[in-house]
């Protein structure tokens, strides 16, 4: 029985590994992309786009069975964040270079309408929105080996990837000219660097759904201690992040509001780890603000 | 030297120009800010581009590093046309720094320094910590030995200032383009720039094109000043062929007396305020 429970509980944990460390390292690459530390899969509106896609196939596709849904949900998520970043780029092109700042706006601009999209496609579900709503918060609940097979083979081809962005975001984060300075093609480098964190975030949102302020804390805390420099930042900001999704998956297992006797009913016996995150993610948001103003 | 007519400098095929841009038109959306420059980079020498603010000295040095296209207009460099070169090709050829480039947080000076080497390793190349002699020497010669492997971001503006001069000299080119290297400093940080420019093209013999804006800083380290106004050439050559009284009030608006600095002999400039018109108010 305690090896059973043991047992269910490795896919879980391997993919909050997976998950945390690309996040951690594609919110490395945007904070350089960006230039701006507030920076992360969630402003960029890869991670809106990726989830309205996820949203809205779970309500209007069809009925898979777990193994394809594995394989099939990814597929759609990236498939929306790509959309999503591609109309960010092309719109933030449109008025001359894609600079950070337009990237940002635009990217913000997106999220806000998805966001509207999500809530929408939500309210004409009803009651059997939980599943989805479940889904938006963030949890590793529902994971097994399927997925877990998923997320290992798209790291695999990510990894050269991430690797590749490391010196483009390093000459990048010193600014357009410098990077034209030194012999970068600016444009074809943030391309890259946005495709590949797109990618990243579009797989974690898909399978563990709104955790995407582990890209914005993860490169922080590790930042303090590695530095700027990507080389190092980037396996740094991997590990925090790893480590932080595992975290939060661990108080999901082990708090129990339900157990609490509050005075409003409590629905789940467990919250998704996805809230804790976005607690710890919201109090260190205020931080950053702070310490930058 | 008097002339108040307009002058172009000869453009021919000098082989002492290590970098020559002829009749530059450029400008931004509906804007064209040059209008027909010629600019030539001779071999060896400090050339300094002066004049007023909105004259286009830096938008010449954005179309001289490619930052920005030219409609018209060709830029040549060690005889090749600077539009048919790679970014990396380029960047082995000339170093260029911007205006107050902003600091990536959390950067040590070495890190910092390393990125200068990316025309010559490449991406992957950039992967391994970069080691090379280029790098130590531009640390050296900067100065910033003693910050090494501080944060950029814990300098002081001129100590930054030298570290992003490093990064530049890291890439270890024979042409250094500078955009006004010297603004928002203090004095004391100014000069120790200006002397960084000038040891680096006598004991190593590199070609600087530098926009700068204090006239006594260009007339003591310049061989030659380029003036622009209005985005054309109103003169150049050597410091005491272009500075006179006439042209610091015809292109600045100033009325200055010019004497022979003490003990370099170069022009040094006295500024006593607006040029005041006939009826007593200043013309600008």
């Amino acid at each position: 029985m305690e090896v059973i429970a043991a047992l269910a509980r490795v896919p879980r944990a391997t993919m909050a590994g997976f998950v945390g460390g690309g996040l951690g390292a594609s919110g490395a690459l945007l904070q350089s992309l960006y230039r701006n530390p507030l920076a992360g899969p969630g402003i960029t509106g890869v991670s809106p786009g990726a989830t309205t896609a996820v949203v809205v196939f779970l309500v209007y596709g069809p009925e898979l069975a777990t193994s394809t849904a594995a394989i099939v949900t990814p597929v759609v998520a990236i498939a929306g964040g790509a959309l999503t970043a591609g109309f960010t780029y092309a719109i933030s092109s449109l008025a001359g270079r894609a600079d950070p700042l337009r990237l940002i706006l635009t990217g913000i601009l997106f999220g806000g309408v998805l966001s509207t999209v999500t809530s929408f496609v939500l309210l004409t579900q009803g009651r059997s929105a939980v599943a989805i709503i479940q889904f938006l918060a963030g949890s590793i609940d529902v994971v097994g080996w399927e997925e877990v097979r998923v997320v290992a083979i798209a790291s695999i081809v990510v990894t050269p990837l991430i690797v590749y962005c490391i010196p483009l975001g390093n000459v990048l984060a010193l600014g357009d000219n410098i990077a034209h300075g030194v012999g970068e093609r600016v444009g074809r480098a943030r391309l890259m660097m946005l495709f590949t964190a797109s990618t990243i975030t579009a797989v974690a949102v898909a399978f563990v759904g709104g955790m995407v302020f582990v890209g914005l804390i993860a490169p922080h805390i590790a930042r303090r201690y590695v530095g700027g420099d990507l080389r190092r930042l980037v396996p740094a900001a991997a590990l925090t992040g790893t480590a932080l999704v595992l975290l939060g998956d661990l108080l999901a297992r082990s708090v129990r509001p339900a157990d609490w006797n509050l005075p409003f009913p409590v629905g789940p016996t467990t919250l998704p780890a996805g809230v804790y995150l976005t607690v710890a993610g919201a109090l260190f948001f205020a931080r950053i603000v702070r310490k930058t103003t | 030297m008097n002339q108040s007519e307009p002058q172009a400098p000869p453009v021919d095929d000098d082989p002492d120009a290590s970098l020559r841009a002829a009749s530059i038109v450029a400008g931004y959306g509906d804007t064209q800010i040059l209008d027909g420059v010629d600019l030539q980079a001779l071999r060896g020498k400090v050339t300094a581009l002066v004049g007023p603010n909105g004259c286009g000295k830096s938008t010449l040095l954005k179309v001289c590093s490619r930052l920005l296209g030219a409609r018209q207009g060709s830029v040549v460099i060690d005889g090749d046309e600077l539009a048919s070169l790679d970014g990396r090709e380029m960047a082995r050829r000339m170093a260029m720094l911007p205006q107050a480039p902003s600091t990536p947080p959390h950067f040590t000076v070495r890190e910092l320094v390393e990125q200068g080497r990316y025309a010559h390793v490449g991406p992957l190349g950039m992967l391994r910590r970069q080691d090379d002699e280029a790098i130590d020497r531009a640390i050296d010669l900067s100065g910033m030995r003693r910050y090494e492997h501080r944060d950029v971001d814990t300098l002081s503006g001129g100590e930054r200032q030298r570290a992003w001069f490093a990064l530049a000299l890291a890439q270890d080119t024979p042409l250094l383009v500078l955009d006004e290297p010297t603004t928002h400093l203090d004095i004391g940080a100014q000069w120790e720039i200006l002397e960084l420019v000038k040891r680096l093209n006598v004991e190593h013999g590199v070609t600087v094109v530098a926009v700068l804006h204090e006239l006594n800083h260009a007339a003591t380290i310049a061989d030659h000043l380029v003036v622009l106004q209005s985005g054309a050439v109103v003169r150049s050559g050597a410091p005491w062929e272009v500075l006179d009284e006439a042209l610091l009030a015809d292109v600045f608006g100033v009325d200055a007396t010019i004497i022979v600095a003490p003990r370099t002999g170069a022009p040094a400039i006295l500024q006593h305020g607006t040029r005041q018109g006939d009826d007593g108010v200043a013309t600008i």
